[in-house]
């Protein structure tokens, strides 16, 4: 019953703040924040005796294995800071009218059901549940996206409802192919994940195969993986910094997670895992090379973090598709580029609130402006970067080993972009810490809720870069023993 | 299935196919609505009639559902949303008349060819309607990137739904209700939402050409 009280919490804290009115600001927030705990308490009490191996059931819809258990943890560890974060990002916008109590009540609401449409995604037991829950991210989060009422949000927004949607329902014929092929199918019945992979083996593989294609383009495109990408510097240079976070720290691990279940279904079917390890390569592969190089281009700090999204998804992709140690490794990097990424991104909603804009050229001195902040962006820096010693080196690291052997030019190929995509993000980031603060510029932190979700995220990814704790590992370990081929 | 039921599943699928490839030629938003109603009402009819010779209520509910929801509330609705929106005619095309149909052409061709081979393992005996199903898909999603029109896009994206739809129906997979009134809900969710959008671009663009949305490129 955990898994249900940890799906339903952000739901009903939905359905309450909409009992609510506007001027019930303060209530409103509590109850944000009073969700964010409970969901959080809920989540550590039912990880924390969790196993390789093992899976949770709550009736015939819902199921908790290891892939959904990382997702879960990173949901509602990442929802617990952003939540407070949110709550002090929104009081600052008031206090500027650039937004009023009406709205907020808005953004607060959506949030809820943007955070229970991915708890569902991840824990659905069933692929049509879980492309329903999909979907409703996409729902929830097209208002958010276009928060401001501004014509560049509003495209934005109508560009990621239109190409998400576009993916989703080409990931859904992807899909209704899978629930063809058992030779079993029982009408009416719900076929789990579960059962697909006990009669995955006996599918037709050059179905499967053509099946995951329209998979891998449809829900590579909610991954934000090239060239299905466009849409995601957009969206996630658009939304406001909270909802940046989400989109780029969960929602695509959340798309990445279902791809990756399918890719288990083929694995089975063929019985290797070349056919998709190779596509999962290109793919990946190709993503890290086109962010680099927009990276080395960007004008705006929003969208060069959005891009540094899409390079990391490509990284995690790369680890897939080279099997292995690696699979291990590109787990790891999901969690770390969740706290990490998501730290940034609230780094950089900072930023905007003091300096009003985007661009880099109207940004210097944040390190004088905005001290916390400022470190904590250049720490963040540093840590996506994948230097040592935070843990994102290490999982990069063996993600790159793993293609030493068997594909060594499309390692070569990927250390190269990344390497330009570091000096890409140093030549930008270092004047915009370190040069000179412009005039008219406040000095300090808007307030203090903008502060401490920052740190709790540095404090929780310094922990997780040295000592992984023992449910943590068997959830990693166990989501990679069930991508990789027994 | 008995060839004479066959025979009306694939009047119903052409007509669902015939309404796609029209979608592509017609300039007036109405006329597009209608081309709509009449292949959501193919979708509609697949559906209660697949439930009503094979006994299954659940479907034929989920067919009356479909036939409501999609063929008589939303082309309502989306005529309010046009009225609503005085003067706005459907979008042009990117390619011309003759271009088009020659991509059109070359979509049917596409999936008649062997790369979709491999599916007619599904329903080896009839390969005609899977390539059928498969040309539907893509000419909705050739009508979602051929056009500039913002409703254009909503009518594509809402006829490839219905592609797939008829696609699930035609193989025989069925859902749990639960499941299916989810993604009916999702769908009309998703027409609420699009409708406020083409709403919210015409008040801040003062038009609904998507060649006219270029804010984000300054």
């Amino acid at each position: 019953m955990l898994l249900v009280y940890l799906i339903a919490t952000p739901l009903l804290a939905a359905i309450f703040l909409l009992s609510l009115k506007p001027s019930q600001t303060r209530l409103i927030e509590r109850t944000v924040q009073a969700a964010a705990v409970i969901g959080a308490l809920l989540c550590i009490d039912l990880l924390m005796t969790f196993e390789s191996g093992m899976t949770i059931s709550a009736g015939k819809y819902l199921s908790l294995d290891a892939l959904s258990a990382l997702l879960s943890l990173i949901i509602s560890t990442v929802g617990l800071f952003v939540s407070f974060y949110a709550v002090g990002y929104l009081r600052h916008e008031v206090a500027k009218e650039i937004i009023g109590p009406r709205r907020v009540k808005q953004f607060f609401i959506l949030f809820e059901l943007f955070l229970f449409a991915m708890l569902l995604a991840s824990s659905a037991a069933n692929p049509v549940l879980m492309w329903i829950a999909i979907e409703a991210t996409t729902l929830s989060t097209a208002f958010l996206i276009s928060f401001y009422n501004k014509a560049t949000a509003t495209e934005a927004a109508w560009k990621y409802l239109i190409i998400n949607s576009l993916g989703l329902l080409i990931g859904f014929l992807g899909t209704l192919l899978f629930l063809s092929l058992p030779n079993e199918f029982v009408e009416g019945s719900i076929m789990t994940w579960a059962d697909l992979r006990a009669a995955a083996p006996d599918f037709n593989p050059m179905v499967a195969k053509v099946a995951f294609l329209f998979v891998l383009v449809g829900y590579g495109t909610k991954v934000g993986l090239v060239p299905m990408h466009t849409w995601l510097p957009d969206a996630h240079g658009k939304a406001p910094s909270p909802i940046s976070a989400l989109l780029s720290g969960v929602l695509l691990n959340v798309a990445l997670i279902s791809l990756l279940r399918f890719k288990g279904l083929v694995d089975l079917s063929v019985g290797t895992m070349e056919f998709t390890s190779a596509l999962f390569m290109y793919f990946g592969l190709a993503s890290i090379v086109l962010a680099s190089l927009i990276i080395f281009t960007q004008r705006n700090y929003k969208r060069l973090l959005a891009y540094s999204s899409i390079e990391h998804m490509g990284v995690i992709a790369l680890g897939i598709g080279f099997g292995g140690v690696a699979t291990l490794a590109a787990f790891f990097h999901v969690l770390y580029h969740a706290l990490t990424k998501v730290f940034l991104f609230l780094a950089a909603g900072n930023i905007l609130l003091r300096f009003s804009s985007t661009k880099f050229e109207h940004v210097s001195g944040v390190i004088r402006a905005l001290p916390v902040t400022g470190v904590l962006f250049l720490g963040g820096f540093l840590a996506i970067s994948g230097l040592p010693p935070f843990g994102m080196f290490f999982s990069k690291f063996l993600i790159l080993s793993g293609g030493v052997e068997a594909h060594l030019p499309v390692m070569i190929a990927a250390l190269l972009a990344l390497s330009l995509a570091f000096y890409g993000f140093f030549r930008h980031v270092s004047p915009m810490l370190f040069g000179p603060l412009p005039a008219g510029i406040e000095r300090g932190e808007a307030n203090q809720l903008t502060v401490l979700p920052l740190l709790a995220l540095a404090a929780a990814y310094l922990f997780l870069s040295f000592s992984v704790p023992e449910p943590i590992m068997a959830i990693l370990s166990g989501a990679a023993d069930m991508v990789n081929l027994q | 299935m008995s060839e004479n039921f066959f025979e009306i599943f694939f009047l119903l699928d052409i007509i669902a196919f015939l309404a796609a490839v029209f979608m592509h030629l017609v300039r007036r938003s109405r006329t597009l609505v209608r081309l709509y109603a009449l292949q959501s009402f193919a979708v509609a009819g697949t559906l209660f009639f697949l439930g009503f010779i094979g006994d299954e209520s659940s479907l034929m509910v989920v067919g009356a559902i479909t036939l409501l929801v999609k063929a008589i509330i939303a082309p309502i609705f989306f005529n309010q949303v046009i009225r609503n929106l005085a003067g706005v005619s459907s979008a042009t095309n990117y390619l011309n008349t003759p271009l088009t149909l020659f991509v059109l052409t070359g979509l049917v061709m596409f999936s008649f060819s062997k790369v979709f081979l491999p599916l007619s393992a599904l329903y080896p005996q009839a390969f005609v309607s899977v390539a059928l199903n498969i040309a539907l898909v893509f000419i909705s999603i050739f009508l979602l990137i051929n056009r500039r029109g913002v409703f254009t896009q909503m009518v594509g994206m809402l006829s490839l739904e219905n592609s797939i739809v008829l696609f699930a129906a035609f193989f025989g997979l069925r859902h749990p209700l639960p499941l299916e009134i989810g993604s009916i809900f999702d769908i009309i969710i998703w027409m609420v939402i699009a409708s406020a959008f083409m709403s919210m671009i015409y008040r801040q663009f003062g038009t609904l050409s998507t060649a006219d949305m270029k804010r984000l490129t300054e």
